[in-house]
């Protein structure tokens, strides 16, 4: 007799995602499911506005993400206009994207991810947070997590315009320039987020690579994906976040293509499912073979891992120097180890923090030459970035007075649903067995490969709790339950 | 500081979730007393340390959906007692009563009383910026419910 464990959050509502685990007849995991509800309306919802108001108005559907779809937005109505914008606009868009980076990878390594392994990763629920961290690395740790973070909103503040959401980039540009003096309280930020950058990686290399369990542990195959890698890169095949072209290279980390934003409808396309609202993003020329890892699947991921992976290194000094020792440590590329996203994540906070100094120290940045006119009769644009969980796609179509007509957006966890999916059910093969105990740390362990994703679906769907409540109910063939775990 | 923040937390394009920005958007016109401060906010988890720092008292305003209490229903909790399901547990960060406590821990004045008044709703999925016409009938009598309890609360 098959079984079924769901692992639902507590709240069992219409708006949040779940995990079923599928066992066959002798208690051992067949398959594994993620599904999340979904937005309703959006389209509807932009149609027939000014494409103009979009980089105003997708930043609010939520409040994770607001810089990242602010930009994506931007850059498609850029192209929905034909317009390039003056390099200094280029680079302040850059400087805020990079506070934004900075800002969202603290909080997921500190108070999601770094729990598992400086506390434990089956330690009780109630010390694996960012308490139990503080209250093994420090509590100057705590402090500068907050100090790091406000110091990242107020650059945020500074260049967006306003503090919960940007409205700076407008058609053509930005709306103002940066003063000197907002300069140089932002390059001095910037020298303090480097230090920081290097004190997580330092941190991850004490708590973690250190500690021969957790190594085997990442390098395990329970925790390994065999599949493509897709990153935005600059013209040196170099990591970047805010501009350049998607590369994707393969499972045996040759290129397999690099193509401009608005070629993305030849590249990528998406596969449904009748169990879940959100679809399954899929390279097109291979095609959907199902969930199934290897050379042979379309099946992709787009993570700070993937985005490693994809490049041929980092555009910073000291990024550069992590990025080698990772992947000297971690045996060569492409990496597949799931659990390492949260290194290459910790790589991506300090080449942003460097990056951040670079262009607070850039003689154009405070040039107030932001913007150019648009000119053009509006038609058709794609914009794409890197925001810190994936790529980033907006298309827009209008009619020729600027009113949009169509939206499509691929938000970046949406790219990692597939890979999700199949890290979930690894994961949980590796550890629910026939005769196993399923126990709250076995659960979180599970959990474990799916919060390297740091998945996000505000956007896609709304709150889906991160640091899941989760309920296994074991169920007999028809659905009844037999048994249920819970942990919260 | 010993000022009362009154907070409104929500999202403005998805529907009933705009709720406690729009009653706090509504309290902040119609009462006018020095003691108290009205804020709002899109943000969660470790953002909120900064907006809640230095008052005396903070009260919350959010959506919630328990499925218990029909739409409109206030239901006070106490930071000990959230439910997963209000904006005050972010997806990506710390939970708020995580926040509320590394606060503390590293010296930063977070208010001594802090009191969540959930709305029930009905509908937080539909990109829109109105409420549901369920919600929208009860919100006058919901300014009114929340002025008194505000009394109730601070003196």
């Amino acid at each position: 007799m098959g079984k079924r464990y769901t692992i639902d959050p507590i709240t069992r509502l219409e708006g949040h995602g779940k995990i079923e685990i599928f066992t066959d007849d002798e208690g051992n995991v067949i398959n594994a499911y993620f599904q999340v509800p979904q937005l309703r309306g959006f389209e509807k919802f932009c149609q027939g506005r000014p494409v103009e108001e979009l980089p105003r108005i997708v930043p609010r559907i939520c409040g994770v993400c607001p810089e990242a779809h602010h930009l994506a937005s931007a850059k498609a109505v850029d192209a929905v206009y034909k317009v390039d914008p003056p390099s200094p606009a280029k680079k302040l868009r850059e400087l805020m994207y990079m506070a934004h980076y900075v800002h969202s990878h603290i909080a997921h390594f500190y108070a999601l991810a770094a729990a598992d392994f400086v506390v434990g990763p089956q330690a009780p629920v109630a010390e694996r947070n960012i308490l139990g961290v503080v209250a093994k690395v420090g509590l100057e740790t705590g402090g500068e997590v907050i100090k790091q973070r406000s110091n990242a909103q107020k650059v945020q503040e500074i260049i967006g315009g306003k503090a919960t959401h940007p409205v700076c980039a407008i058609p053509g540009g930005m709306s103002k320039a940066l003063t000197e003096d907002e300069r140089q309280q932002i390059e001095k930020m910037g020298v303090s987020a480097v230090e920081f950058g290097l004190f997580g990686l330092d941190l991850f290399r004490k708590v973690v690579l250190e500690n021969s369990e957790y190594v085997d542990l990442i390098k395990s195959d329970m925790y390994s994906l065999n599949i493509h890698n897709m990153g935005l890169v600059d013209e040196n095949n170099k990591v970047n976040f805010y501009d350049g072209k998607v590369r994707v290279v393969d499972t045996n980390g040759k290129e397999l293509y690099k193509y401009s934003p608005e070629e993305y409808l030849d590249y990528v396309a998406e596969h449904t499912e009748p169990f879940s609202y959100l679809k399954y993003p899929f390279l097109k020329k291979i095609g959907w073979k199902g969930f199934v890892e290897g050379q042979e699947s379309g099946i992709y991921w787009a993570t700070p891992l993937s985005r490693l992976n994809a490049a041929d290194g980092m555009a910073t000094p000291k990024a550069q120097e992590a990025y080698e020792e990772f992947y000297q440590t971690l045996g060569g590329k492409p990496v597949k180890a799931t659990l390492a996203t949260h290194w290459a994540r910790l790589i991506e906070l300090l080449y942003a923090a460097e990056r951040w100094v670079e262009l607070a120290r850039d003689p154009e940045i405070t040039s107030k030459e932001v913007h150019k006119v648009p000119t053009e009769t509006p038609k058709e644009g794609v914009g794409i970035v890197e925001a810190p969980r994936g790529t980033l796609t907006h298309h827009y179509i209008t009619d020729e007075n600027g009113i949009v007509q169509k939206v499509n957006l691929i938000v970046g966890t949406t790219n990692n649903n597939a890979p999700i999916s199949l890290s979930i059910k690894k994961a949980a093969q590796g550890l629910i067995k026939k005769g196993t105990k399923v126990s709250e740390g076995i659960l979180n362990m599970v959990e474990m490969a799916f919060r390297a994703y740091d998945p996000c679906l505000s956007c896609a769907t709304h709150s889906i709790p991160g640091r899941i409540p989760l309920i296994i109910n074991l169920r007999d063939k028809n659905g009844n339950i037999l048994e249920t775990i819970r942990s919260d | 500081m010993n000022k009362t923040l009154i907070l409104g937390l929500g999202n403005p394009l998805l529907s009933d979730d705009a709720i406690g920005l729009k009653l706090v958007g509504k309290l902040a016109e119609e009462i006018n007393q020095p003691e108290l401060e009205f804020k709002t906010s899109e943000k969660a988890g470790l953002n909120l340390i900064e907006l809640v720092q230095g008052y005396g008292q903070l009260i919350i305003i959010d959506s919630v959906i328990t499925g218990k209490y029909p739409p409109g229903t206030i239901i006070e909790y106490s930071p000990e007692d959230l439910p997963s399901n209000l904006r005050l547990r972010s997806p990506h960060d710390a939970d708020f009563k995580t926040t509320i406590e590394l606060a503390k821990k590293i010296g930063i004045k977070i208010p001594e009383k802090i009191t969540i008044l959930g709305i029930e709703v009905l509908d937080n999925l539909t990109i829109q910026e109105e409420l549901t016409p369920q919600l929208s009938e009860k919100f006058s009598s919901l300014v009114e419910q929340i002025k008194e309890k505000i009394k109730s609360l601070i003196f």
